[in-house]
């Protein structure tokens, strides 16, 4: 059955049951904001809104780090392993937030730290904080600087 | 807020299942050992401000800002 949502940036939206995302945590500083719907940007498919569900003005900018880091390469913490439940490495859908300064869009950056981590299968999200102690990745990574 | 003192060895103890306690002291730093059950996060605590911070900053945009980017995006 499909639901409705009114949206700030997409106006009305249509889904169903099975699209909502179950963050159990919410998101670091979002914790009380536990339902989610993946929207792809149109326009650029390396861009996925991360919409809440409950409130139509929240959504999180998401993209494909891999699109801007190739060697991106991370191990999930054994806690947050368990959480997602994973069972199959296809499962799962690995997501950055994505941060564009209003004058200067050439200064985009993507956080590496903590990247959003869907299971697809179970519909089940969280937003993983690596190790610190093994991964020195930057919470802020210039995707579109000269390399 | 709660405001103590700990020699080194000495713990606290936060609910019944979270012990923080002073393994030593430096000139200029602390070490400390936690102790907490396995489904409690333990964050550093600007990292978590710093995460916290990007998040706000990607909840703080328009679907046109990404198109004006996707002008820059060599692919």
């Amino acid at each position: 059955m499909m639901q409705k949502i009114i949206t700030s940036r997409f106006g009305e939206i249509e889904y169903n049951n099975e699209d909502v995302l179950y963050f159990e945590d919410g998101l670091i500083g979002f914790e009380n904001f536990k339902e989610f719907i993946l929207i792809t940007h149109k326009g650029n498919t390396l861009f996925t809104w991360l919409q809440s569900k409950d409130e139509g003005a929240l959504a999180f900018l998401l993209c494909d780090p891999f699109a801007f880091y190739p060697e991106y390469d991370i191990e999930i913490p054994d806690e947050d392993e368990k959480k997602l439940k994973i069972q199959d490495i296809k499962d799962i859908l690995i997501f950055t937030t994505t941060s564009i300064p209003k004058n200067a869009p050439r200064d985009a950056t993507i956080n590496l730290l903590a990247p959003i981590i869907v299971n697809i299968k179970e519909k089940i999200g969280r937003q993983v904080i690596l190790d610190v102690s093994k991964y020195n990745y930057p919470t802020k990574y210039f995707i579109l600087r000269e390399k | 807020m709660l405001i103590l003192s700990r020699r080194p060895k000495e713990s606290i103890m936060i609910g019944d299942n979270i012990e923080v306690t002073v393994v030593e002291i430096y000139p200029n730093q602390i070490k400390l050992a936690i102790s907490a059950p396995r489904n409690i996060p333990i964050y550093r605590k600007e990292i978590y401000d710093e995460i916290k911070k990007q998040n706000i900053q990607s909840s703080d945009i328009s679907p046109s800002e990404i198109d004006n980017l996707t002008k820059f995006v060599k692919k």
